[in-house]
């Protein structure tokens, strides 16, 4: 009963302010944060100061303001504020007062208004923080944590650890349901599972098999650290991590102008440098560094840079404040609104990315919840400010460096000077070519007319008479230019397109001019940052210098910044920023960047709301580990890789993620099993492509193209199979699969993906070309590729299963023989030895020495060189029924004494026999009676003598069962294949093992035997089209990655 | 003041007040029938379950007019203030855009007439829903309080004023109710040409419902559902032995991992995807449609045949079960902050005709009584200029006093609830907010709101969140 209440009254009061009734509100803790979401705006936070009623302060409400006192001690119904909030007629605004909140306010009017300080004597005009609001755990200085010992029994490993199982302890003691809860952590999980999770969370592709193999054999006891390590090395570890953070940054390949949506031909170079960072493990302090002012070290001018790739990594890093949408792209008429939405949108990245805050919500006014002036946003704007300098904008167009030396210039030059010289040559050449075609054309007038015709000619076109543009238009073969030149001088005109292209080649030598997208100031100018009125860049008020946010630091240690570093040629600001924030004890960034790693993986982070920290984020599960860990992040020099290891070395990692069935571990943040996760967008298409081995591991460059196909459907061009991060990120036109699977659409930035279910993605799994395709070359890897043997536990199962599901097209043999004329049966038949890729026969070499000419192909072959060796392809009947065959026979040549064929069954001898020399037989036999492993030879001879006796030969066999029904049609054209050695529960083991990276059950094995035997007997009764095994195997192959053991990793 | 009594009753004694307090919250709706045991979630799947009581509708169409339609310009006709056009209101305003306030009265500059029976006023700007006022009742008292386009969709929707991440109506209905169409979704959205309406996603989230609860959204043109065909060689047959053979892998999956949710909702969504191919298809097909019914829809004009379109497959897809339907506009095209006289007419045009088809061939094929009809916006508009007063002048937002209507499904016809203010600007008499809609949509449906929960994080949620939420009797039939 009791447990209910608390919730009766969270419900009640919302979750924000429950006061409990033996405790009288107070004006700081309970009443301010209510102003100040609904009142401070106008009432002493702003510049103005409406009614003249400052509500900041108790004694400043109490004196009130033009329309008297604001409140009434001890007479709730009589004060003012109250009578207006429940009217509604305050706040003006759409949000009001709710009733939980005046009910509050009430109760402290009714208890005598009380404050839990005395209050200052004074109070500067504008927003001040309180104590209360700096009271906030995140706005606290990071805690030196010590770390609680630990027994051996705890399984702890790390630090990591211990922090998870004191809070499992501390949260035991303080609740009832303790006895039901899970304690510590679930065992570890096996081997193969420790790897594949590791694989899919460092690389985001599943381990190979090759490392697969050295970890389980590895039984050292640093096995998993080994493995860890060299993931961690692996290159494709930067490509999985860079996903993340460009989530963050909000990069895209488009400007999002709009539904011209230019693209961003240099923006890949970011993604590369995010990628190439993380492979290298560059410590982040300094990637964060050079991503906010990369270009305020390197001192300008950047001339001849391209040899210098330090210097061009710097600036390229300045991507990051270049990802925003930027609307100025096209130009358009409202520039200056576009110009400062890239600055609004910019520090809301980076805000959520670095302050895990949601800065961007006190531009218009201050904060609503947390303790940030506007004041303070202006502030952080004016760091900003010089460069991307709204009052001379530039647009992305004028934002490009060009990488093009001096030597590239002066080479490009006397190039083009060339080729202009080659093209007045040409001119001159062709002019010459063209009078003297019409001369020659002139000369097939009479002499009379030439004088007239030529005169008219010789004028230039505006200064011809009436008479004689007439003259000319008369007679349309003498207006001869370059363009008709060919039908006159055939030869004259080719030697012009040859010259042509030779200029077009020469042209072509020039070096290609590279540009790199740089945020970065321009030399000198330096606009002063004014706070908006409301927001409004078009009311500029009030100065502000650049600086720090003011709750980022201890109570009357903001961070200011320097106007100009006099040391720099730049403003300086950012980088005195940047190199502040990363100075390892800064209360904010340490906390946001390593609960964003935690997110990544566990799925979950520290603080929920990763990208915002503040009151209407969620509290951390575990603030003291957050705090160790972002500390900790700086003692490793603020390498990640080393983060890695640690997280992912605790045994809090390594967790088992099923379910204990005598515990409670459905709560998260308890950490006592590992949560099962789905693959995101990108590690499902990239893993899909590694499994079906169409995997590009082609690294960096340019964004692959998207294009739209004819349903609408936005895919990578030409069916590219680049990893998903190299795809391009056109923000009218998200790739289909990815965003189906939760892939963000960059509005701003993406600062946390969730994992939906829905039936689109379903569809999209059976039905997709994508899928469907790589299921294709996924199942032509199953048989190609070497197959692993059987174990020997598993190896009767596969026997049995081998003879009781054969593989499809298995009723077919392909040998020779003799046949005995007496009872009328084939004799010694002997498969044949050799496969060309295309063909049967005896050996490499026709004849060969032993078997002779003997060959059997898709459409026939060629006889032996006696009776003994009949060329025989042989069919088994794989159940009862009635046989019908239809066939041809085919002769072609005219040597020799032709051949002879016959049908042969190993129960009813002879049924049926033809001959043909440069002829056509039709070989039919109504009706065979056969049962199950009857045999059927389709044996050619050489007649007499072996000469010419090339042959066609197909048949068509189509069985029914006692009923009439069709049960299956054999093409011996269609059905003819090469050697079947690998046994169809072996194919099934190698899928296996390729999709899931384990051995397949023996329940599974005998499963997908008999899914796949389905298959083939429905196929084969309805004589579907193509190769009816890999049909089958193509359907299994897909299901194994549709199947929630590809889709989510344990 | 409820808290200090709960707080007394709660501290004070074990008996009475234990006693007493269990009372008061069974009768607030914060404890299940079951007493002292949290309420349970229901099955989280789709099928068909019974409802708290009677139902009188099984399903619900809503045409969501994003942006705000002018009331005082469509349903509800104001005389005095076309009589004080271009005077300066003397009453307070709350505004949106302060910037372009503005206290100048603007009369509707369109004709209002008596139509049906009943003889509600419309406006010539919606001449086919003036026709068929016997069969709607127009809500002329709807408030939010909020004047922002956001913050009152999420009401509508969500069921609190400008909070995110909650289940939507169609999601806390299809978790009550199931769904009777086998093979189709239980929630469908369809979705503008001109894109995503504003809010976004969030029009058809599942909040923290899993997504099985979540609108599934057909594309604008055809194909609407993406993939729906499977390739030509894997369709009939194979297609179901591939799936028999997906099902017996996921359950072995499963099997060895117990309560993973996702898991079970991932194989759920196979088994409606399959399902969907022949069903969706079926229902989408509206070529079946006699030349009759589909002019009726406006499917041979332009100005109305693609809103037409998406009508008449909103009540197929209730023929065949689905429960709630929701048809959305890009952008918000009834926002008509400028150029009322331009812009308001247009959206009239594309949606007047199709909307009051939707009601007159649902009443005549019978399914107009178990069917409930909405159509509104999340706000309405002020009735003084935004800006100067001029011939290219439009409205602000106003969520003070709005109108929408609702029909079918127990809902009377002909009839005229609540009252604005003189000038239309707030909602004056029988005052509703989305939450006592809300309630009132529940009811029709068989479910009280008071009653419908749903567990998550140790918490039960319910979609008027404990608001004062009212059935409105007076509109039942």
């Amino acid at each position: 009963m009791s447990r209910l209440l608390p919730l009766a009254l969270a419900v009640l009061c919302g979750s924000s302010s429950i006061v409990r009734a033996e405790e009288p509100p107070t004006f700081e803790k309970d009443v301010r944060p209510i102003l100040k979401a609904f009142c401070l705006d106008c009432h002493g936070g702003g510049d103005e100061l409406q009614g003249k009623l400052d509500l900041r302060l108790r004694r400043f409400a109490l004196k009130g303001g033009e329309s008297g006192a604001g409140i009434v001690l001890g007479k709730p119904a009589e004060s003012l504020l109250i009578k207006r909030m429940k009217s509604g007629e305050m706040p003006p605004s759409e949000k009001k007062v709710s009733p939980e909140q005046i009910a509050i306010i009430e109760r402290w009017i009714a208890s005598g208004a009380v404050t839990k300080r005395d209050e200052p004597e004074a109070l500067p005009r504008g927003f001040d923080i309180t104590p209360e609001e700096r009271a906030f755990w995140f706005f606290q200085p990071l805690k030196d944590v010590s770390v609680p010992g630990t027994q051996s029994s705890d399984r702890s490993r790390t630090a990591v650890d211990a922090l998870i199982l004191a809070k499992q302890r501390e949260s035991k003691n303080g609740d009832r349901r303790a006895d039901n809860l899970a304690m510590g952590f679930a065992p570890d999980s096996d081997k193969l599972t420790l790897i594949r999770r590791a694989a899919f969370d460092l690389i985001g592709l599943p381990p190979t098999q090759a490392d697969i193999d050295a970890y389980l054999a590895d039984s050292s006891e640093h096995a998993y650290e080994t493995i860890l390590n060299k993931l961690l090395e692996s290159p494709h570890y930067g490509e999985r991590w860079a996903r993340h953070w460009l989530d963050v940054a909000g990069y895209a390949d488009s400007e999002g102008n709009g539904t011209e949506d230019s693209l961003r031909p240099y923006a890949y170079k970011y993604r590369d440098y995010v990628i190439r960072s993380l492979n290298a493990d560059k410590p982040f302090d300094q990637f964060i560094i050079e991503q906010l002012a990369g270009d305020e070290l390197v001192p300008q001018p950047w001339k001849d840079i391209s040899n210098a790739p330090d210097k061009i990594e710097k600036l390229v890093a300045t991507g990051f404040l270049r990802s925003v949408v930027d609307g100025t792209a096209t130009g358009g008429a409202d520039e200056p609104a576009a110009a400062n939405q890239v600055v609004a949108d910019s520090l809301k990245v980076l805000g959520t990315s670095l302050y895990g805050l949601t800065i961007g919500c006190a531009q218009c006014h201050d904060h609503r919840y947390d303790p940030i002036p506007q004041a303070d946003y202006f502030r952080l704007r004016a760091v900003f400010e010089p460069a991307f300098e709204t009052a001379h904008w530039r647009r992305p167009g004028q934002r490009l460096v060009s990488l093009f030396t001096d030597a590239d210039r002066a080479k490009s030059a006397a190039i083009e000077a060339e080729a202009q010289k080659m093209q007045a040559d040409l001119n001159m050449k062709s002019s010459m070519y063209v009078a003297a075609a019409l001369q020659k054309e002139l000369m097939k007038f009479p002499e009379a007319e030439r004088a007239v015709l030529k005169a008219a000619l010789d004028t230039p076109g505006d200064k011809r008479s009436d008479e004689q543009k007439k003259l000319l238009a008369s007679h349309p073969n003498l207006n001869i230019n370059p363009g008709v030149l060919y039908q006159y001088d055939a030869a004259a005109a080719d030697e012009l397109k040859k010259d042509g292209e030779k200029i077009a080649a020469k042209r072509a030598e020039k070096p290609v001019e590279d540009f790199v997208s740089v945020l970065a100031e321009i030399p000198g100018v330096i606009t002063p940052t004014r706070i908006f009125h409301r927001g409004d860049y078009r009311q500029p008020k009030n100065e502000v210098k650049p600086g720090d946010l003011t709750i980022a630091a201890a109570e009357g240690a903001r961070i200011e910044i320097a106007d100009k570093d006099a040391q720099l040629s730049t403003s300086g600001r950012r980088l005195a920023l940047a190199k502040h924030l990363m100075n390892g004890r800064h209360p904010l960034v340490g906390r946001v960047l390593m609960n964003r790693v935690w997110m990544q993986h566990f799925g979950r982070g520290i603080v929920e709301t990763a990208g915002d920290f503040g009151m209407l984020g969620t509290k951390p599960t575990h603030p003291e580990l957050l705090d160790w860990l972002a500390l900790e992040f700086a003692r490793q020099n603020w390498s990640l890789k080393s983060m890695h290891r640690l997280i992912m070395t605790s045994t809090v990692y390594r967790q088992s993620s099923r379910r204990l069935d005598d515990t409670d571990s459905s709560d998260p943040t308890r950490y006592a099993k590992f949560p099962l996760r789905r693959l995101d967008a990108e590690a499902l298409r990239d893993s899909v492509l590694s499994i079906s081995g169409k995997l590009d591991r082609t690294q960096f460059g340019p964004a692959v193209p998207v294009v739209e196909d004819f349903v609408g459907q936005v895919l990578p061009e030409k069916d590219s199979t680049r990893r998903s991060v190299y795809v391009q990120v056109r923000r009218s036109k998200p790739v289909s699969l990815l965003t189906t699977f939760d892939a963000p659409v960059m509005a701003v930035n993406c600062e946390r993906r969730i994992a939906s279910t829905s039936a689109p993605q379903s569809l999209m799994l059976m039905n997709s070309d994508f899928i469907v395709a790589q299921a294709g070359a996924f199942a032509a890897r199953v048989r190609t590729e070497p197959l692993p043997e059987a174990t020997p536990e598993q190896r009767p199962l596969i026997d049995r299963l081998a003879i009781q599901y054969p593989r499809a097209g298995g009723e077919w043999q392909f040998g020779y023989g003799g046949f005995d004329a007496a009872t009328k049966h084939t004799t010694g038949f002997t498969p044949l030895g050799h496969w060309t890729g295309s063909s049967w026969q005896g050996g490499a070499g026709v004849p060969d020495p032993q078997v002779g000419f003997v060959i059997v192909h898709a459409g026939g072959g060629h006889t032996g060189n006696d009776l003994q060796h009949a060329t025989i392809r042989r069919w088994t009947a794989p159940r009862d029924g009635i046989v019908t065959v239809a066939g041809k026979l085919h002769h072609p040549s005219e040597n020799g004494d032709g051949v002879r064929s016959r049908v042969i069954s190993n129960r009813s001898g002879l049924r049926g026999e033809w001959r043909a020399k440069k002829s056509d037989a039709a070989t039919n036999v109504a009706r065979i009676e056969v049962v199950a492993g009857e045999t059927l030879d389709f044996a050619t001879d050489c007649f007499e003598t072996v000469t010419s006796d090339s042959f066609g030969w197909t048949v068509k066999l189509s069985m029914t069962d006692s009923t009439g029904k069709s049960v299956g049609v054999w093409d011996s054209e269609k059905d003819f294949h090469g050697p079947l050695n690998a046994a169809l529960p072996r194919l099934v083991a190698q899928a296996w093992r390729m999709a899931y990276q384990r051995q397949a059950t023996d329940e599974e094995l005998t499963l997908a035997c008999e899914f796949l035997s389905r298959q083939f007997a429905h196929l084969r009764a309805t004589g579907a089209s193509g190769e009816h095994e890999l049909l089958a195997l193509t359907n299994l192959c897909q299901q194994l990655l549709i199947s929630n053991e590809f889709l989510y990793v344990d | 003041m409820t808290i200090s009594r709960r707080d007394f009753l709660s501290t004070s004694a074990y008996g009475i007040g234990a006693f007493a307090l269990a009372h008061l919250m069974q009768r607030d709706g914060l404890l299940a029938e079951t007493s002292n045991k949290p309420p349970e979630n229901l099955p989280l799947n789709l099928q068909e379950r019974a409802p708290h009581y009677q139902p009188r509708a099984n399903a619900l169409i809503s045409l969501f007019m994003h942006g705000g339609p002018s009331h005082v310009d469509l349903p509800d006709e104001k005389k005095e203030l076309t009589k004080h056009h271009g005077s300066e209101y003397s009453g307070e305003v709350v505004y949106s855009f302060v910037n372009r306030a503005n206290k100048r009265l603007l009369g509707s500059p369109w004709k209002f007439r008596q139509q049906g029976d009943c003889g509600t006023n419309v406006s010539e700007l919606l001449p086919h829903i003036g026709s068929i006022v016997d069969d709607i009742s127009v809500l002329r008292s709807m408030h939010t309080g909020h004047n922002g386009h956001e913050v009152s969709i999420r009401y509508f929707h969500g069921g609190i004023a400008g909070v995110t991440g909650r289940p939507t109506l169609g999601s806390w209905v299809s978790y009550a109710l199931g769904t009777s169409a086998d093979n189709l979704p239980a929630y469908m959205v369809l979705s503008d040409p001109a894109g995503h309406p504003v809010d976004g996603t969030h029009n058809w989230s599942s909040g923290f419902m899993p997504p099985l609860y979540q609108g599934t959204v057909l594309r604008a043109q055809e194909p609407r559902i993406l993939n729906l065909d499977a390739p030509a060689q894997l369709r009939g047959v194979v297609q179901q032995q591939n799936l028999d053979f997906l099902r017996q892998l996921n359950a072995r999956h499963l099997a060895a991992r117990p309560g993973e949710a996702d898991l079970e909702t991932r194989i759920q969504s196979y088994e409606l995807a399959a399902a969907m191919q022949t069903a969706a298809k079926e229902a989408l097909d509206i070529s079946q449609e006699p030349e009759h019914i589909q002019k009726l829809y406006g499917l041979d004009q332009d100005p109305t045949r693609e809103y037409g379109t998406r009508c008449l497959i909103a009540r197929r897809l209730v023929e065949r079960g689905v429960r709630f339907v929701q048809l959305f506009l890009g952008g918000q095209p009834w926002d008509n902050h400028q150029n009322l006289r331009g812009a308001l007419p247009d959206i009239c045009r594309r949606t007047d005709k199709p909307a009051a088809a939707l009601v007159t061939d649902l009443k005549q094929r019978g399914l107009l009584n178990t069917t409930i009809v909405h159509w509104g916006g999340e706000i309405g508009r002020l009735p003084v200029s935004e800006g100067t007063l001029d011939a290219s002048c439009g409205r602000d937002h106003n969520g003070q006093g709005f109108s929408i209507w609702v029909a079918g499904g127990g809902f009377k016809g002909g009839m005229a609830f609540g009252e604005t203010d003189e000038v239309g600007h707030r909602a004056a008499k029988d005052i509703m907010t989305p939450n006592d809609y809300q309630a009132t949509v529940l009811h029709l449906l068989g479910l009280d709101h008071a009653k419908l929960s749903y567990r998550s994080n140790g918490r039960d949620f319910k979609l008027t969140n404990n608001a004062p939420a009212r059935v409105v009797h007076e509109l039942l039939r």
